[in-house]
């Protein structure tokens, strides 16, 4: 997004709420030049979990022919 | 992936503990058609929701206990075992939470769950958030322990 001085002076702090929700940089123009940027910093976990609900969600799940409740209730009558 | 220690009182933000009995049909499909509906909304509505996976750190113990009995039972890679247990705690925030021996007795107890259940309900009660869960139980004692299950 782009946002000039003004609006850094007067609404800095939404606009790094903004930037920090969002994931989009802002350019900061000075008499209609860029002069700076506020970016988010990348979160490793993010971007980790991220990539496992993408991968996730693309999953076929593999067909099993014993029920999944059972399956937890064994696991627990075992005594996890 | 994170495990995380809570302070008391400590709250994460828009979370949702899942119980293990959604996450595994992420991974295994059983022929229950309507939990693997139901397990599929819960993993759609967390991306859309930009919700925050919480789970009892008995999830550790159960989520490998599963995928290793059906690797065996069903010969499933290794590597597809190992990529797909990894995904889920990539996703995941294990709480070691304030649950103690004396007050995981004490919800199972008054609550009627088994104390393996009352980890997860435990923990959706102190952070106030929902929890996605297909347990019988879990679900049957909600309304009296006041905690909300998730409807995605």
């Amino acid at each position: 997004m782009k946002v000039t001085m003004v609006e850094i002076n007067k609404e800095a702090s939404s606009i790094v709420n903004r930037v920090a929700k969002t994931g989009e940089s802002a350019i900061i123009y000075k008499h209609g030049k860029p002069i700076a940027e506020i970016r988010a910093l990348t979160d490793k976990n993010a971007t980790e979990r991220d990539v496992a609900y993408q991968n996730l969600l693309r999953l076929q799940p593999a067909k099993v022919d014993e029920p999944i409740s059972e399956m937890i209730a064994k696991g627990r009558r075992r005594g996890i | 992936m994170a495990f995380s220690t809570l302070k008391q009182g400590e709250r994460l933000d828009n979370s949702i503990v899942v119980d293990n009995s959604v996450m595994m049909r992420w991974l295994f499909q059983d022929g229950s058609d309507s939990d693997q509906v139901y397990a599929h909304k819960v993993l759609n509505a967390i991306g859309a929701q930009a919700r925050q996976i919480i789970v009892p750190y008995i999830w550790v113990y159960e989520s490998a206990f599963v995928v290793e009995y059906y690797s065996r039972r069903h010969k499933l890679a290794h590597d597809q075992c190992m990529d797909q247990l990894t995904w889920l705690f990539d996703l995941c925030t294990v709480v070691r939470g304030d649950q103690t021996p004396t007050n995981l007795y004490e919800f199972s107890h008054t609550q009627g769950v088994s104390a393996y259940d009352a980890a997860y309900a435990m923990l959706a009660l102190g952070q106030s958030c929902p929890i996605a869960t297909l347990d019988k139980m879990i679900i049957k004692a909600s309304g009296r322990a006041k905690y909300s299950l998730f409807e995605p």
